[in-house]
């Protein structure tokens, strides 16, 4: 019989050993992995570990990291905020296409600009395109009191037919494109590039400022003191000053104009136009809210979370390249980061015990 | 992890020397090689190399790119693995491969059914399937009892419209009365939205059912209906229809990709722009991109009837777009004011954007 006792004391080091023990999880498993998918598994792992070096040229894949690496910490930092408090935002994905429909709204509304100064008010017009979509399924939380987790992930799809709908009909650009696209931004409004050939560009430093922002006010502030305190149970979140649908409305908003920005700066600097939604979206919505929880909901956490997944993501697209492992490999070990991490994160509080016996309950400290 | 290391410094080692004699050959397909018919057909030509130049070439492919920023990334990927050769193969790969093209200079980039060649390391090759959809017109025109054509289109890029037109011109010399309607599903692949627009033709009377698109959806739709006929497109698909699957144009990239690879290990490789239909010169010489496969489900003369038309179109003694062509407002085409015998392929062929007289509806624009 196993049972799980609460830790008298929870300390720093309980913490570390467990992250520890979930990287060495995770990369048993991914070894395993590479060995299932790989004829030469020895180089794939290599090649995995040090694929920045591999390359042509390092900056390049650095430059991929980096790049992926800021959009899962933005939106995931976003995210973290509701689920602090027990609210489940998990449509990032459509809030990021609405960003990215509002950036070009924007666009559009300021009568197609040539000059860069116009881009912080189309970035804007992204943040408030993912904050609206955002505030749906809080407005329907608060109102009717439904599952913001279903609606918000059911608002996800309609954002991408929406997306779709606005590149095949009222925005579509040159038909023979061969997707379905608007027309694209002039190059004078698109964020620089800072090294040639590679993805590194003005917009990601944005995202780091949106980033750093955020973190301040989470770590710094009494709104972050609020927010953090909320997540414990409704009465503190009482105590604090709060309302419970307060708490709803302000984590919405807050994720819902993080990953907006994410939308409005991929659209201006990635892709310059939008493009129906399965060519365009990549998943770094749904990725965030697994970069969140690997972050165990701290700031410098996702940050290290989002390196680290990019880091998997761009070296298995790498190794895909080089050796022809199928790039699956990046979700597999993506899974098996987020089911140790978790899994490791419960021996935090609790301890394993061993017993002999089937014991009486002592309360409601024992799970089971 | 000492001996880990060690065998993969081996490995890179000898991973490093191999490289040096062995030419890298990158593929980038749109979808997977499972769809059975484009991209299929384009890992067939990747497997003709490696068994035309065995060990002296090491072949990769990435499939289901997406043909937007990811497609930028995954091309680079490519190049930053020493590949020596990276044939792009879908027409919206056109800008991320010119892009990615620029930054490697010493990589020579193949895209298929594109028209940009923005640097010297970027040719471009395409296929002119439009002299099979010559012959899918002939028997379209036999078979169809209610002279309903429904007709799957993907994008209003030349290469589709070309397609549509041949058809239509080849229809109407053989069937006045047949007419087409032309549905846009803005996808190449997607299995679901073509057996939705091939049920919806069926249900609206058409009994003859033509796809631009990449999945047998459609072909096995029509199985299910009696009486409605189908042509495969991109790979032989008449498996998907036993009693319904007339003739398939098949895609045949393999003599194009031998001919190319030979060339950047010989050092020959320029930039090209190569168009080939039945055959590689128009002329009958050579084994060009398009065939024609499995000719069923009609009546025999009609099969000798259409084979003798893909001869003619094979020797170059027919033309698919033969004078006079009537653009649909009933205009002259250009190309065949005066004595004109054909349309030409520049600029007419390549940047098609109209539509042939007796087609209805107007192109997305």
């Amino acid at each position: 019989m196993i049972t799980l006792e609460r830790r008298a004391n929870v300390t720093h080091w309980t913490s570390l050993r467990s992250i520890g023990i979930a990287l060495i999880i995770t990369m048993l498993v991914s070894v395993l992995v590479l060995f299932i998918m790989s004829d030469q598994p020895a180089q794939a792992i290599w090649q995995m570990l040090t694929f920045p070096w591999q390359g042509r040229r390092m900056e390049v894949q650095l430059g991929l990291v980096l790049q992926q690496t800021a959009y899962l910490a933005t939106i995931a930092i976003g995210l973290s905020v509701g689920f602090r408090a027990n609210v489940w935002n998990i449509g990032a994905e459509g809030q990021f296409a609405l960003g990215s429909i509002g950036a070009y709204t924007g666009y559009l509304l300021l009568g197609s600009p040539e000059t860069l100064w116009a881009l912080p008010a189309i970035l804007a017009a992204g943040m408030i395109g993912g904050c609206l979509w955002a505030l749906i399924p809080a407005a329907l939380r608060v109102t009717c009191n439904t599952n913001e987790l279903l609606t918000s992930l059911m608002l996800v799809y309609i954002g991408g037919h929406l997306l779709t709908y606005l590149c095949i009909g009222p925005w579509k650009g040159d038909p023979k494109a061969g997707q379905a696209e608007t027309y694209p931004l002039p190059d004078s409004l698109r964020p620089a590039t800072l090294i040639s050939g590679t993805e590194l560009h003005a917009g990601l430093f944005i995202l780091l400022v949106a980033f750093i922002i955020l973190a301040a006010i989470l770590l710094f502030t009494l709104l972050g003191y609020r927010l953090r305190v909320a997540q414990h149970t409704p009465r503190a979140e009482r105590f604090a000053g709060f309302s419970p649908n307060n708490t709803v409305w302000m984590s919405f908003a807050i994720s819902g104009a993080m990953a907006g920005l994410a939308g409005a700066v991929y659209m201006t600097a990635e892709t310059g136009k939008l493009i129906q939604a399965e060519n365009y979206l990549e998943n770094f919505g749904f990725a965030a809210i697994v970069i969140a929880f690997l972050g165990r909901l701290n700031p410098i956490g996702i940050l290290l979370a989002a390196f680290m997944i990019s880091y998997v993501n761009v070296g298995a697209s790498y190794i895909q390249a080089a050796l022809r492992v199928d790039d699956s490999v990046a979700d597999l070990i993506e899974v098996a980061a987020l089911f140790s991490f978790l899994g490791t994160a419960t021996l935090d509080q609790y301890q394993l015990k061993f017993t002999r016996t089937l014991r009486k309950s002592r309360g409601p400290e024992v799970l089971s | 992890m000492k001996k880990l290391l060690l065998t993969a410094a081996a490995t890179l080692l000898i991973g490093g020397l191999a490289h040096a004699d062995k030419t890298k050959v990158g593929f980038i397909y749109v979808g997977p090689i499972g769809d059975l018919g484009w991209t299929y057909r384009h890992d067939i030509g990747r497997l003709a190399i490696e068994k035309e130049f065995g060990d002296q070439v090491e072949t990769t492919y990435i499939e289901n790119v997406p043909e937007g920023a990811e497609a930028v990334k995954q091309i680079t990927q490519l190049a930053e693995t020493g590949h020596d050769i990276i044939f792009t193969t879908s027409f919206g790969f056109m800008d991320p491969t010119n892009q990615v093209a620029k930054q490697y200079p010493d990589v020579k980039f193949e895209h298929a059914t594109g028209f940009k060649r923005e640097s010297d390391n970027v040719s471009t090759f395409s296929a002119r399937f439009y002299e099979g959809r010559v012959v899918q017109g002939l028997l379209a025109a036999k078979m169809t009892k209610t002279n309903k054509i429904g007709y799957i289109a993907s994008f209003p890029i030349p290469e589709v419209v070309r397609g549509i037109n041949a058809f239509q011109l080849e229809l109407a010399k053989h069937n006045p009365d047949a007419k087409v309607d032309v549905k846009w599903v803005f996808t190449w692949f997607d299995p679901a939205k073509e057996a939705e627009a091939a049920q919806a033709f069926i249900d609206a009377g058409a009994d003859i059912i033509v796809q631009h698109t990449d999945s047998p959806a459609a072909m096995s739709i029509a199985e299910k209906n009696p009486g409605v006929y189908a042509f495969g497109q991109a790979s032989n698909m008449s498996r998907f229809g036993a009693t319904s699957h007339l003739v398939s144009i098949v895609d045949n990239w393999d003599s194009y990709y031998i001919d190319r690879v030979a060339a950047a290990i010989d050092g020959s490789w320029s930039q090209t722009d190569t168009w080939w239909g039945l055959s590689k010169d128009g002329q009958g010489n050579g084994v060009g991109m398009v065939e024609m496969a499995s000719y069923g489900n009609m009546p025999e003369e009609l099969i000798a009837e259409a084979v003798a038309l893909q001869e003619s179109l094979r020797s170059g003694e027919r033309h698919s777009f033969p004078c006079p062509v009537y653009k649909q407002d009933g205009e002259l085409a250009e190309d065949c004011a005066g004595d004109g015998k054909q349309l030409a392929d520049f600029p007419t062929l390549v940047s098609m954007d109209w539509y042939v007289q007796g087609i209805e509806g107007s192109l997305p624009k």
